[in-house]
């Protein structure tokens, strides 16, 4: 692998740069309203993001200025919210506080605001959220730190539990996937997803489940805090493209759910007929890979799967995915490893227009109109992610979208 | 003073007029942030990003930097982007919340930069609790103390100050430069300006403030040079052929004085981002200074039609009053905009 490891440099930040971002994700808990209290700049992307996602009314902001930075700004808060409040068209269950970058290097004590202001409004729940870029290289990143507060507002359910959360993906798998049948035959269902409610106390259910999967590291710290509070203890999942590391995967959920004897066969076979049935749509068209939680992993699985890789675009080599990072640079294939971010991209433009793009970094750097909107990994896991993959990748070949309509419509924030 | 606002979205920042106004310069712009204000600025703030190969950058602040303060490391940094890209002809060093905490020294470290580098170096300490109406004036401001030279007056050359597309769609730039060369006068800068231009931005005979935060540049060049500016938008249509006889308009300064004078109606005027430009052309204008202000003004009994961009418009409760959405990219980015094509085709 061509490999650039330079990533002590300006951050070059391409329109295909971002996901979700953390407003949006915060705003899955229900009934829940976000209050951020910061500079109004600070808000400005998630607002507009809101907007464009029909998400809005979700929202709502105190702005600082110089004077309430100096003096402090939890006073204002609880000054404010009673007002707020009395503007909401329904009174939320809960709001979530959250404070920007700024506030890592002032420290109000949000904990104690949050008690204050439950005191005050007792039928409403309180959690401070971080929306600080500026911790992203330490362990506790806003990406974390969201997940964590969001389950936070599970309440401790007293009496004999029963089914699986499904924590970390950001919209629930569809029916089809194998692994709802899975659980259902280790006596582990229902199986829950944040996604499910639309009423906060119906999201308490969440609290009944005796286990939670963990299918992206964000929620690695919120599961190890529901183990702590809640008694579930929890299983790191991944999405994986790749068949082999499903099946270890589905072998280390058995074991823990301390069962045995399904069959995953029909499901294996199915998904490498979907495979096979790419790779002859699109034969050796090559293929760029990037969006996915485990850039090098897919890119590593399509390759033994017989496609035509040529170039990887990730910032990051998250833990989960080093090894997959490894093997492909002790490999000595000719791959292209891309940092999006790094100052040599901003030129670059068309690099192989007749490529498969996958994920929209991808798509943008490479000039390419067949693209597989795979960024976030929505609705893929086990085998049945990789036959919805395999669909996406042949559809791709065979019609063409606009990258900025796409990015558009899934709502992309930095 | 803490501000509530619960319905609409936080404007257009100051350091986002910052980069507006040298986008289409020949410059290396790193924006002093963790990721989230470049973000603001590339995504939401610049529809001329996608696509661009200008060198605008985020510096990649983290905590431990903040905290220990070293700025070798940005230096560094911006030294290696010089060697993957073109020579800019200056660099600019745009500020954002977290500098002003720990209270960075723009100027100090544009002089640490430009010794570094050896290329002419700016420092704009925005701090995105001012909008961009400022940071526009400020970006002005620093090249015209720098480069701008006495300069003889160039009878018919104009300045078009003010024009960046947080204020104006692309056709109605495209209309505002049509008539100006129409009218037989020759741009000297505007949005496309460069370094040469601003070095001559002395010599025009007259410069034409088409928004506030150009107004905020005319008036320093009158006082610095002396040259007569117009608050006017040469070319500016307004299709609107009814406005009712008490309306109320909400949009940047020198475009509501338009939509004004293009209705012939006498409309109560109102401006939401700053109340800085004195002058008694404007003097009849009321300044909305939050959300609050701006709920209350919209719902008063005292107007039948509220001209503003259509997320204010949508604060009118009042379902008799007349609306007519003007969007404003400052104030709701490409969502206002795309509300008023699908109102258009609803109709």
């Amino acid at each position: 692998m061509i490999d650039v490891t330079d990533t002590d440099t300006l951050l070059y930040s391409p329109p295909s740069h971002g996901d979700w971002g953390i407003v949006r994700v915060a705003a899955l808990v229900p009934e829940c309203h976000l209050l951020f209290v910061c500079p109004s700049a600070c808000g400005r992307h998630g607002a507009l993001g809101a907007l464009g996602q029909g998400f809005k009314d979700r929202l709502s902001y105190i702005y600082i200025d110089r004077t309430d930075i100096i003096r402090g700004y939890a006073e204002a808060v609880k000054v404010h919210v009673p007002t707020l409040l009395s503007m909401l068209p329904r009174r939320p269950k809960a709001i979530m506080v959250y404070v920007s970058c700024l506030d890592d290097l002032i420290g109000t004590d949000l904990k104690v605001l949050c008690c204050e202001l439950k005191a005050q409004h007792p039928d409403i729940h309180f959690r401070a959220g971080h929306m600080n870029p500026i911790t992203i290289d330490s362990n506790a990143p806003p990406a974390l730190t969201t997940q964590d507060a969001m389950f936070s507002f599970l309440d401790v359910y007293g009496s004999e539990k029963r089914g699986a959360n499904l924590i970390g993906n950001l919209t629930s798998l569809p029916s089809e996937c194998e692994l709802y049948a899975v659980l259902e035959h280790c006596g582990a269902a229902p199986v829950r997803h944040i996604s499910d409610y639309r009423e906060f106390g119906a999201f308490q259910d969440m609290a009944k489940s005796e286990c939670n999967l963990v299918l992206s590291p964000i929620a690695s710290l919120a599961a190890r805090n529901m183990e702590r509070k809640h008694g579930q203890p929890h299983l790191p999942l991944f999405v994986s493209y790749d068949l082999d590391e499903i099946a270890g995967d589905y072998q280390r959920l058995l074991t823990f759910l301390r069962c045995d004897g399904y069959d995953f066969t029909p499901h294996i076979d199915r998904a490498r007929r979907e495979i096979d049935r790419a790779r002859e749509i699109i034969g050796d068209t090559p293929i760029a890979v990037s969006g996915v939680l485990k850039t090098y992993g897919l890119a590593a699985a399509l390759l033994r799967y017989g496609f035509n890789v040529v170039s990887v675009m990730s910032d990051d080599i998250i833990p989960p995915d080093k090894a997959a990072y490894e093997g492909l640079c002790a490999c000595g294939v000719g791959l292209r490893n891309y940092l999006p971010q790094h100052p040599k991209n901003i030129s670059l433009r068309s690099e192989c227009p007749e490529s498969i793009a996958v994920g929209f970094e991808a798509a943008y750097i490479t000039g390419s109109r067949r693209i597989v909107n795979a960024n976030g990994d929505h609705g893929m896991f086990g085998y049945d992610g990789v036959c919805r993959f395999m669909w996406q990748l042949a559809a791709a070949y065979q019609s063409e979208s606009d990258l900025a309509e796409l990015m558009d419509e899934y709502g992309v924030v930095v | 003073m803490a501000k509530l606002c619960v319905y609409l979205p936080p404007f257009a920042p100051d350091y986002s007029g910052v980069c507006s106004a040298l986008f289409e310069m020949n410059a290396l712009i790193m924006i002093h942030d963790a990721s989230g204000c470049t973000g603001n600025y590339t995504g939401f703030d610049e529809p001329r990003w996608y696509g661009s190969v200008k060198q605008i950058y985020c510096s990649g602040l983290r905590k431990n930097d903040a905290i220990s303060g070293g700025e070798s490391k940005f230096i560094d940094r911006i030294r290696k982007a010089l060697t993957d890209n073109p020579e800019p002809d200056f660099i600019a060093i745009v500020g954002s919340p977290v500098p002003m905490v720990i209270g960075t020294d723009f100027v100090g470290l544009a002089q640490e930069v430009q010794s570094a580098t050896g290329v002419t170096t700016f420092g704009f300490p925005t701090n995105g609790t001012k909008y961009y109406t400022d940071g526009y004036f400020l970006a002005l401001k620093k090249l015209i103390d720098r480069y701008a030279e006495p300069y003889p007056c160039q009878p018919g050359v104009v300045n078009i100050l003010g024009a960046t597309p947080l204020d104006f769609w692309q056709d109605e730039y495209k209309r505002l430069i049509g008539a100006v060369a129409a009218d037989g006068s020759t741009v000297n800068f505007t949005l496309t300006g460069e370094i040469a231009q601003i070095r001559k931005i002395a010599g025009a005979a007259l410069n034409y403030a088409v928004s506030e935060s150009g107004l905020m540049v005319a008036r320093y060049l009158h006082e610095r040079f002396g040259t007569p500016y117009k608050a006017e938008i040469p070319g500016f249509l307004f299709d609107e052929r009814f406005v009712g006889t008490n309306a109320l308009i909400i949009a940047d300064r020198v475009k509501a004085h338009e939509i004004r004078r293009a209705t012939g109606s006498n409309a109560t005027i109102a401006v939401v981002f700053n109340n800085s430009v004195p002058g008694s052309q404007f003097a009849g204008d009321i300044y909305l200074p939050d959300e609050a202000a701006v709920i209350k003004e919209v719902n008063s009994p005292k107007y039948d039609t509220i001209i503003a961009d259509p997320l204010i418009c949508a604060l009118v409760r009042d379902a008799n009053k007349t609306l007519i959405p003007v969007g404003h990219y400052a104030v709701s980015g490409k969502q206002g905009q795309k509300t008023i094509k699908s109102e258009v085709n609803q109709k």
